[in-house]
Parts: C-alpha cells; structure tokens; sequence
C-alpha cells in the first residue's frame, strides 16, 4: 500500500494512471458529499442513485468550495405557481451563491451558462478487482491517508486519473 | 412633415390630466352624478400623486385647460399638432385611480375616463390612440374594462401606477395582464401614483423633490415584480413601457438582477431566462426624464452591454416638454445622438401602430 | 493572488452562538432589562423580522460556513480566522455586528442592548484579536442616547466607525439623526449603512414582495433611498466633514443616480434651497462605496465604463460579508478590478479603506478627515 504524497516517485508516476482508494463504500452514505485534498487539489465524490460522481471542488463563479454545498432536486417550472420537482434529477448546489450543478455530468443549470464543475472518473469497485486492473494496466494504486486497513474484497470508492491533474 | 423620417412621426407620450370631472359626468350613471354633486366628491386628483406638487398641476392647467378637457384639446391641437404635425401619437391619461378605494367608483371613473377619450381624442391628430386607464387594486373589474374598451379599437396599452398597494406583478393581478395580452396590448407604468405605502423603506421623504427622484425605486421593485412573478414569461409577448422613468439605470439594475437569479432560481423556477433577457426582449423605455450624463460619449458607453436601441420609444410627453423647435428637440440631444430619432420614432410605430395598422375599427 | 497582509475586509458579521444570548443579558444586562428579555423578548416592527419567506440558506450563511462546533455561522472564533483570516490573510477585518435586538421600539431596552452589544464584541472578538474593528452599535431610533453610546466608545480605536441600517423609521436624512450625524463628524468617525433592519415598510412605494430574491435585490433600492434622502436633506451641507459607507448595496447604480439627482435638483431647486451644491458633489465628496455584493456584468469593460462614470477614485473599498451567503472573495474583486489597473484593484482591497479608516493612526481625535476629502 503505497501512501501517492511521496514525490520523489512523481516523475515516474507522471505518465502512468493512479487509482487511489478513497475508503470503504461505507464510508460515502447516499447523497452526502465528502470532499478529499489530493496533492494539493480539493475533490468531492458522492454516492447517488447507484452511482458514484466525483467533481473538482472549485466553483467556476467565484471559486467557492461547490463540493461542500447541498444536494437537492431539481424544479422545472413553465408558469408561476408550477414546481415539477424530481428528487432524482440531483443538483449540487454551491455553497457560496446557489449555482446549481448537474450531478450527472456537472454542467450548470443556470440558462445561458456554458459552464460546468470538472467531472473526475470515480468509481466504486472490488478492492481486490482494482488490484488487478492496476497490475493489468500498470497503474499505481494509492491509498488516501486516512483508509486505513481494508481487507480485500470490500466494496471501495476510487478515484481514477493521471497526475499532475488540476483542472 | 417635421418628423426626420419618411415613415412617419409617431409621439409615445402625450399627457392629458383627467383632474375635473364635470367633462366625465356624462359617462357615469345617474346615481354617481347625483352621489358627486351632494357629497362636492373632488376625485382622485385630490390625493396626490409620490413626486408631484399640485402647484405643478395648476400651473399647466391653468394655461391649457381652458374650457375643461375640451380647452386642452383646443390647445393641443392648435399648439403642438400644428406645429409639429404628428401622423399618431399616444394619449396618456394622468388621473390616479389607484387612490381611490371606493371597488365601484373606480370602475365608474375608469370607464368614464375611457369612454371621454375614445370620443374626444381619437380625431385630435392623424392616427392617435389612448390608454388604457384602470385600476390595479381590482384586477377583475379592470380585466372586464380592458376587454371591453380594446374590443372598440384604437387603444394603445393599458396604463398603470408604478405605485401601488401590492406589486402588479402579485397573482392576485394576473387577469389584468392576461386582458392585455388576449388584445395585444402593451403595458405602460407610469412613474407616478399613490396607493397608501411610502415611496422608501423608511417611509416617507421630507421633499417633492427627493420623491420624485426615487420614484425610479419603484419602478425597479414594479419590473422585478413583473419579471419574478413570471407575468413576462407566462406572456411572452407581452410588452411593458415604462413612461418618464430615467433609462439609464437599467443596465446596471440588470446586472445586478441577473446575479441574484443565477443563485436564485429555486426561489423563482419559472423565470427560465436571465432577467436582461426579459428585459432586452420586451420592455420599452421612453425618452423623457433621461437622466443623462455630462457627455454623449458617457451616455452612449451605459448601453455597450445592454442594447436598448430597439427599445427606446420616440416621445415629447407633451405639454412637459420646453418649448421645443423641431421633433427632434423634442427628445434630449444625446438620446438623438445616440439613437437617432429616425429609429426612435420606428420603435414607437412598431410597437403601437403596425398593430394597429391591421386590425383598426371605426378609425 | 499573492497573499501580502493588505486586504481590509471591510464587512464581517460576528454572529451570537448559541449561548451568547444568555451570556450576553447576563453579564452586560441590567436586572430588569434581562426580566423583560425573558418577558417580552424583542419588540420589533412586526411586519419584518424576515420568515416571510424561506431565505434559501440557513441563517443567511455559506453553507460551508457552519463551525464543526456545531453552532452557528460567524460563531466560533477559532473557524473564522482559519476559515476567513489566514485564508486570505487580512490586515484588518471591521465588523459589524447586525442584530435586531437594537431595533426594538422599546428605546430603554434597545439602548441597553445596544450597550450590551458593544461590551459583547469587545470582550468576545475585539479582545482576541488586533487585526478586528468594530463598528459602534447604537439605538439608531433614540439619537439622543445614540450620542451618548457614541462618546462611550469613541476614544477607542478598534471602534472605526457606527453602524446604521437602511430600514429604519425615517429616511436617514431626516434632521431626527443630525445630532448622530454631528458627532460622528466631530469625532472623525465614518458613518456605514449595512442593509438590513425592521421598519415595517415595503422596499418602495409598490409594496411587499412575494420572494426572497425581490428583497435581496431590493438592497439597491433601499440604500439609495438613503443617498437620495441624505444628499437632499443637506446632511452633507450642514456637515460637511461627515464620511458615509455604503455597505451592502451594491455600487453600478450611483453613477445614473448622480445624473438623476442633478437633474431632479436642477428642476426643483427652489424647493431645497440650502443645497449650494448638486448632489453629485456631495456624494463625491462625502460617500464611500463597498463592493459587496458585487453586481456582475458579462463585459469587464462595463466596469470600466463604471468606474469612469462614478469618478470617485479611492472611494471602493473590499468588503466581504463574511459569513453570510453573498459573500464575495477578495480573488474575485481583484481580477474584476485589474480591467481598470492594477494598482486600481489593490487600493480597493486595501489602501482605500486606510485611507478612510485610519486604523494605523492609533488613538488621535479624527478630525483629520480633511485629508480624506482632499484624496
């Protein structure tokens, strides 16, 4: 188990894929946002709907931490008094100022606004299956700081990237 | 003609002052007339206006309303008609209705009122058209007065308080947009009125002068109300004038209006379009009381970012304007410089005239 | 941003945790004034203590705001600095302690509270930290004790200026407030209007709105009410020394307003005859803008075009919010800025409000206020 903060590796890892295990499936209850710093870039991944997403935790408006924010609904309306609310259509919403995010592909909700929160591959798998497509592929897999022992089999959450990796 | 464009001159605002109502005994029930006559009822000019000093009133109507409201037509058409010879301009009655609380009075009056301009104003030059008058404060009854007055043709808009007892964009106003909207008709605000709230959030100013300045406050709360409560999405293609009402704040209201919507929108779902949208798309301004800079180059940087020249409408608000040589002396020199009153007069013939233009009745 | 100790933060807002309440009649509340708390509570105007509508984040704040203590935003002490402080390395930081408990109509309560507030902030921020001002809490509606309040706390120089809010029973320049507006001017101390307060009005003459995004947005139309009012009152006239802030209003809508009271002014002159000046001199010459919140234009150059237009260089000043939900952050303020210069966006993260607030100059009677109005 190999600890990806060590830098006198990062050149060799540069070109190579990093898996890092960001803990037990456990550990990420449905719909709450936990926000991870991996060399210095802020990231938050979430359980939702059978899915795992994970985004870059900056806000493109201001900046703002959009991964500490809430996860709501989405409304749609067409006149006033209508609320078509689907509670799956998830949102992340920023903190900061309230602009929304698509969970499913971090794109922002707000008409006009081409603009979107960086989406990162995450998944949830196997800790022994991950073993073995990062031996397969030649990817080093990393564990974040606080995984502590995890015995193979158990369902974990992953993060899947090249490093130097800010958006 | 006078006008600087072949298509035409077309004035967007002409006041008449409804302040004496003996010329509108005739379009009332006989129980009113007797009810007025017996109670010395003053009306609703008596309870003044945010901004305005009566003295003020007194001293045009002094010199025009010679005669009653049949001295001011005399005098409209001999002074301004005359001279600037416009092919249609737009009558815009100012007679604060809003103050009165009476449900049935105000219905009478607007009727009256309504009713006295379609028979007086309509021939006072080339094709001129009036507005609506109604009262915001019972939205059925002026829903009904609308329908029936546009049914008779060679109505401009409905014109409406800019200060007001709930916000005109309150559902609870609703059928009065969805009137105006069934006959095309834009809606015009007027930066006047008088309805029982103060002018600030601190109640009332010390000065005329301080309310007449921030009556441009009230016009901003009245276009987000409209926007907010999704009057102009729900009617697209509905139309909102503001009258007198400074202009060049708009951009800078917009930007802030769009920023708040974009945290907002759970707030408000139905406002599927960033405010400057709604506002490019269908509000108009006319260009009276522009509050203007010290230079044209200043004026004409305020719209770099919200272009309002489809926007802005050609109006004198005759009889404010000061003595005037030419049309275009008519409208601030900036505005001219900028705009060009060609094009001012073309948005105020697009938005009033070429509706008109089809489907007139008894013109 | 390079992080180099010169941003003033000139807005925060230090909240009541959980337990400051109690601690606060406790220690700094007469006896009979905590019985009436426990009684009657607070009496303010009842048409707007603000649940009229949800506010979309709870207690106004960043959601991330929230201490891990658990208690409520702008709370804890130790999370703002971390969160706030240290994040962006501010020189000075004033706050001003926004509650509706200074509202109350019942002027002996307010003014005891006021009271109470200005001890509370001493002991629970002030005291703890250099780098913290504070604005002086008064019982605006009771000017007479205001005053008294004022000179209290005017020798103190972590007390930078008083804080006033937009809705209050009068427009702001109405004579009732001169004897604030007097020793204010007398003591050097900037005067802030924060938005916020309880009058019981709707924003403008066309009444309550239905949303929370009308009232928000409404800020603008609050505060220049007060700008109209104080400009045309003669406030600036009968003291002319006097420095206002605007604090959470908002900025792009001065210029036009300037037009348009110089225009309204030229027109009914005669009805304010002890202006000898049009207004747009006055506001140039006696009003501070804050940036906060920030209105956002899609083209930078429209702030250069403000900016032109406004013509009241050094007169922005930063300010937060910190921590309530519209907060802006200092980056932002900076790279929307630097369109006009630089040296231009620094001075409005800094050195302007130096400039206002003197916060180097220890413990001097302010009346140097000439060398603002000269700058």
């Amino acid at each position: 188990m190999k600890s990806i903060s060590d830098t006198s590796e990062r050149a060799e890892m540069i070109r190579r894929p990093v898996f890092t295990v960001l803990g037990p499936l456990s550990q990420f209850p449905e719909r709450t946002v936990r926000t991870f710093t991996l060399d210095e870039m802020s990231v938050g991944i979430v359980c939702a709907n059978g899915e795992v997403f994970g985004f870059i935790n900056r806000c493109p408006h201001q900046g703002g931490p959009v991964c500490e924010g809430e996860l709501s609904g989405s409304i749609e309306s067409r006149r006033a008094g209508e609320y078509n609310y689907d509670p799956q259509a998830l949102v992340l919403r920023c903190p900061w100022h309230g602009w929304e995010f698509r969970l499913t592909d971090g794109t922002c909700t707000i008409p006009r606004h081409n603009v979107k929160i960086p989406r990162l591959k995450v998944q949830a798998t196997r800790l022994d299956v991950l073993r073995r497509e990062a031996e397969s592929s030649g990817a080093t897999l990393a564990f974040a700081h606080d995984c502590g022992n995890l015995p193979e089999g158990i369902m974990v959450v992953a993060l899947r990237q090249h490093l130097p990796s800010h958006a | 003609m006078n006008g600087a464009t072949t298509q035409g001159f077309y004035d967007s605002d002409v006041v008449i002052e409804f302040d004496d109502h003996k010329d509108l005994l005739q379009y009332m029930p006989a129980y009113w007339r007797e009810y007025f006559a017996q109670s010395d009822f003053e009306g609703p000019r008596a309870n003044g206006v945010h901004g305005l000093p009566r003295t003020a009133i007194s001293k045009f109507k002094s010199r025009l309303y010679q005669g009653g409201l049949a001295g001011y037509v005399s005098a409209f058409n001999s002074g301004y008609a005359t001279r600037f010879r416009p092919d249609g301009v737009v009558f815009n009655p100012l007679y604060n209705i809003e103050s009165i609380r009476h449900p049935d009075l105000s219905a009478v009056l607007a009727t009256a009122v309504n009713d006295w301009m379609h028979d007086h104003l309509l021939t006072a030059s080339g094709h001129s058209l009036f507005s609506i008058v109604v009262s915001p404060h019972y939205p059925d009854a002026a829903a009904a007065e609308i329908r029936r007055v546009a049914a008779r043709g060679r109505a401009a808009q409905v014109i409406l308080p800019a200060c007001t007892a709930i916000p005109l964009g309150n559902r609870i106003n609703r059928p009065i947009f969805e009137a105006a909207a069934e006959f095309g008709l834009p809606v015009a605000l007027q930066a006047t009125g008088y309805n029982g709230n103060p002018p600030t959030s601190s109640g009332w100013y010390t000065y005329f002068v301080e309310e007449f300045a921030g009556l441009k406050l009230t016009l901003e709360s009245q276009l987000m109300s409209l926007i907010t409560e999704g009057v102009l999405a729900e009617f697209e293609q509905l139309k909102v004038v503001l009258l007198d009402s400074g202009v060049t704040w708009l951009p800078s209201y917009a930007w802030r209006f769009d920023k708040e919507w974009r945290g907002m929108r759970r707030d408000v779902p139905w406002v599927t379009k960033p405010p400057s949208e709604y506002i490019r798309e269908q509000v108009f301004c006319t260009v009276t009381g522009v509050d203007l800079p010290e230079s044209v180059d200043e004026f004409r940087a305020c719209f770099d970012e919200l272009d309002l020249s489809k926007s802005l409408l050609f109006a004198s608000r005759y009889p404010y304007c000061h003595s005037p040589d030419t049309v275009e002396s008519l409208i601030p020199s900036f505005v001219d410089q900028v705009f060009g009153t060609a094009a001012l007069v073309e948005n105020t013939r697009q938005l009033y005239w070429k509706y008109h233009s089809r489907s007139v009745r008894g013109s | 941003m390079n992080n180099h100790d010169y941003i003033i933060d000139c807005d925060i807002h230090p909240t009541f945790g959980k337990h400051d309440y109690a601690r606060l009649a406790q220690r700094y509340l007469p006896k009979a004034w905590q019985a009436y708390a426990i009684e009657y509570g607070q009496n303010v105007v009842s048409h707007s203590i603000g649940s009229h509508f949800p506010r979309i984040h709870p207690n106004s704040a960043r959601f991330d705001a929230w201490p891990p203590n658990g208690d409520v935003p702008g709370s804890d002490y130790d999370f703002m600095k971390l969160q706030h402080f240290d994040r962006w390395k501010t020189k000075y930081c004033i706050i001003n302690p926004l509650t509706l408990l200074v509202h109350p109509r019942n002027y002996g309560f307010a003014n005891a509270v006021a009271h109470a507030l200005n001890e509370w902030v001493i002991e629970t921020w002030l005291a703890k930290d250099d780098h913290l001002r504070s604005s002086i809490s008064i019982a605006y509606e009771d000017p007479t004790a205001s005053v008294r309040e004022i000179e209290r706390y005017s020798g103190d120089p972590r007390f930078v200026s008083i804080c006033f809010v937009t809705r209050t029973f009068e427009p702001l320049g109405n004579s009732k407030y001169w004897p604030i507006y007097e020793i204010c001017e007398s003591k050097g101390l900037p005067f802030g209007i924060h938005f916020g307060g309880y009058s019981g009005w709707p924003l403008t003459g066309a009444g309550f709105p239905s949303y929370y995004i009308e009232d928000h947005c409404g800020m603008a139309q609050s505060m220049q009410a007060h700008v109209i009012s104080m400009v045309m009152e003669g406030v600036f006239e009968r003291f002319p020394k006097l420095q206002v802030v605007l604090l959470e209003g908002g900025m792009m809508w001065l210029p036009s307003l300037m037009w348009r009271l110089d225009r309204c002014w030229r027109a009914m002159r005669s009805e304010v005859p002890h202006l000898k000046e049009p207004p747009s001199f006055y506001i140039r010459r006696n009003v501070w803008l804050t940036t906060q919140p920030i209105e956002e234009p899609k083209k930078l150059s429209s702030w250069k075009t403000f900016v032109e237009q406004l013509n009241m260089p050094g007169r922005i000043m930063y300010a937060s919010d910190y921590p309530h939900w519209d907060f802006d952050s200092p980056e932002k303020i900076e790279e929307i800025f630097t369109v006009v210069g630089r040296d231009f966006a620094r001075d409005i993260l800094g050195a302007n409000a130096e400039r206002l607030y003197r916060f180097e100059a220890g413990k001097p009677l302010r009346t140097g206020t000439e060398a603002v109005v000269q700058s």
